[in-house]
């Protein structure tokens, strides 16, 4: 009994010490959050007061009304435009994602296996290499600075979208094949049987693939560095970076850290609401 | 309808399709259609008419394109400045996999414990990880400053002089692998302590009866049984920190440096993407950034087959 009581006291204080440890280390790692946050309601004075003050002295939220208000500066444009952005992207996914995960999972028809390895493939095709000639096809089909562009690549399953054809292909087919063929013989069409028998079926697969799909569709930045270029499609990830261009709003700091307030603030808000399908969406990716 | 069905049973003529899979075949291809080719448009036609685009000089406006061969291939190993952002990409990629994917473990290994507000804590870490790179970027603008900067703060405490992150050549690519360290390291962490989970307990309690120490059961048990997942992790990290791009163009755009959008001091942060993004769209050499696209892509390319191969051969998956 004794000895058990010594390895207790053990495992207790080897806890307490792992658990500082990572308090510690998660401190450090909220600490740019915090330090974004405070520094957004600051003035351009009271930014360079060192050593920093965590809570501001006085608080300001003129900078958040200069990013609504400014011309130059957007944000309530570029909130609206990447609302339209991932609302249509998820809504394409579901449609066109869905089908085909459907009929990779459940028909037969010849080369399924050869298309299916197709759309495997595209996720290690990462877009930074074909930046060139994407910008040229977009020029081509006259996309460049359109919704278009932004939304109908990434619904049918291009750019990661096969990731949700690969969660939903398993889903389909880890239905019992006896529901299908009953709706068969009760004289239901193929399309018919999808809609209402399998897509019921997978209703759970498709909270955490909306949320990952808006948390791809709102932090995407590359796509629409290429394909944008006109500041009314600007989505927030391009607003921000416009302020690159102007060096005097680049030493705004706290007008540069408002703005990423503003484009951190739903992820987050999202992702600690929704914070088990983010995780779970992250080891299904990862063990894929 | 149900002699469908009847008729699939036996299948006594095979050269007669029945009309079910007839059906299956025709619904097969519309509903795989959208998808296929939407692939093949986006994705699998760009990448062959980049390659084509890598044999011309040709500007971004899209005009004249002259035919090179390939001469934009032989001026890549004479471009001091392609090589310099192959030699500055490498020293990411090992600078993340020496540092972000060990103390990944490190982490997945403290937190694979019962511990109260375990959940709260992960949060923490996760948090990075899913928010938006250019955010992110813009305020390590900030933590990274040289005079009011939050990093050189702390590193104060500890007696070090300020270090100029973002200004000064030498430190500049140390700076952008800790920001990347702290954006990523919570993403393997994730995946390391879901490889911790299916590690059977049996062979712990095995070990604790031979009396084997924590260090040994780290490097016989744990190590071992978590290969898959470390294998998996460390390709995937290099495959992905290739690509690295925005990080460097929001961190160093605008700041100091020359010529080079989002290159750093003396170009110290000019990465593979970066470069090839800068040549194609800022400078006018669509066909000599396309070539660097297609250097990047077979290197990514080898990565995957290794992986892929390796995976089968040394892996041993136990489920």
């Amino acid at each position: 009994m004794k000895f058990n009581g010594i390895t207790m006291k053990r495992i207790h204080v080897g806890s307490s010490l792992v658990y500082v440890i990572l308090l510690a280390g998660g401190i450090f790692m909220l600490m740019p959050f915090v330090w974004m946050i405070s520094s957004s309601l600051k003035d351009m004075e009271s930014i360079f007061v060192f050593p920093p003050q965590w809570i501001p002295q006085k608080v300001i939220i003129k900078n958040y009304i200069e990013l609504f208000t400014n011309s130059y500066y957007n944000f309530g444009r570029y909130y609206l435009n990447t609302a339209i952005v991932v609302i249509f992207r998820i809504t394409g996914m579901f449609i066109f994602c869905s089908m085909a995960a459907y009929g990779f999972a459940r028909l037969e028809f010849p080369f399924k296996n050869v298309l299916f390895l197709l759309v495997l493939a595209t996720l290690m095709q990462p877009i930074q290499v074909s930046m060139v000639p994407l910008y040229f096809e977009m020029k081509f089909f006259r996309w460049v600075n359109t919704f278009m562009a932004l939304v109908i690549p990434h619904s049918l399953g291009c750019f990661g979208g096969a990731f949700s054809i690969f969660l939903l292909r398993q889903y389909f087919m880890a239905i019992p094949k006896d529901l299908e063929d009953a709706a068969f013989i009760d004289g239901c069409n193929i399309p018919r049987t999808f809609i209402s028998i399998m897509l019921p079926q997978v209703k759970t697969a498709y909270a955490a693939l909306a949320i990952f799909n808006f948390q791809s569709a709102w932090n995407d930045f590359v796509w629409p560095l290429i394909v944008i270029n006109n500041p009314k499609r600007y989505v927030v990830s391009l607003g921000i970076s416009q302020f690159l261009s102007d060096r005097a709003a680049l030493t705004n700091w706290p007008l540069l850290m408002a703005s990423s307030v503003l484009a951190l603030l739903p992820i987050i808000v999202v992702f600690l609401v929704f914070q088990k399908y983010f995780m779970r969406n992250l080891v299904m990716s990862g063990l894929k | 309808m149900s002699e469908r069905s009847i008729d699939k049973t036996p299948v006594q003529n095979r050269s007669i399709m029945s009309h079910r899979d007839k059906a299956e075949r025709m619904w097969g291809f519309i509903f795989v259609g959208f998808v296929v080719s939407g692939i093949l448009t986006f994705m699998g036609f760009p990448l062959l008419y980049g390659i084509y685009i890598s044999f011309f000089k040709w500007s971004i406006i899209g005009k004249n394109p002259v035919f090179l061969g390939l001469k934009n291939y032989a001026s890549l190993l004479n471009d001091h400045l392609f090589v310099q952002a192959l030699g500055n990409t490498v020293k990411y990629v090992i600078g993340i996999i020496v540092f972000c994917v060990p103390l990944s473990l490190l982490l997945a290994l403290l937190f694979n414990r019962e511990m109260p507000f375990v959940e709260g804590l992960k949060i923490a870490y996760y948090l990075p990880v899913i928010t938006m790179m250019v955010a992110i970027a813009m305020v390590w603008r900030w933590v990274l400053s040289t005079e009011y900067g939050l990093l050189n703060y702390f590193l104060g405490f500890l007696g070090i002089k300020k270090v100029a992150w973002l200004t000064d050549p030498g430190w500049a690519m140390p700076g952008l692998i800790i920001m990347s360290i702290w954006k990523g390291v919570g993403f393997n962490m994730v995946l390391f302590l879901a490889g911790l989970k299916n590690i059977p307990t049996v062979y712990y309690e095995a070990a604790d009866i031979d009396g084997a120490g924590n260090l040994k059961k780290f490097f016989k048990i744990t190590l071992p049984l978590l290969s898959p997942t470390t294998f998996f992790i460390l390709l995937t990290t290099v495959i992905h920190s290739f690509q690295i791009f925005e990080q460097a163009l929001i961190l160093f755009s605008g700041g100091a440096g020359g010529e080079i959008t989002g290159a750093g001091p003396d170009n110290a942060c000019n990465t593979l993407v970066l470069y090839l993004y800068n040549n194609a769209f800022k400078w006018q050499r669509a066909g000599y950034g396309s070539a660097q696209a297609f250097f990047l892509f077979i290197i990514l390319i080898i990565f995957t087959i290794i992986q892929m191969r390796l995976q089968k051969r040394w892996v041993h998956y136990e489920v």
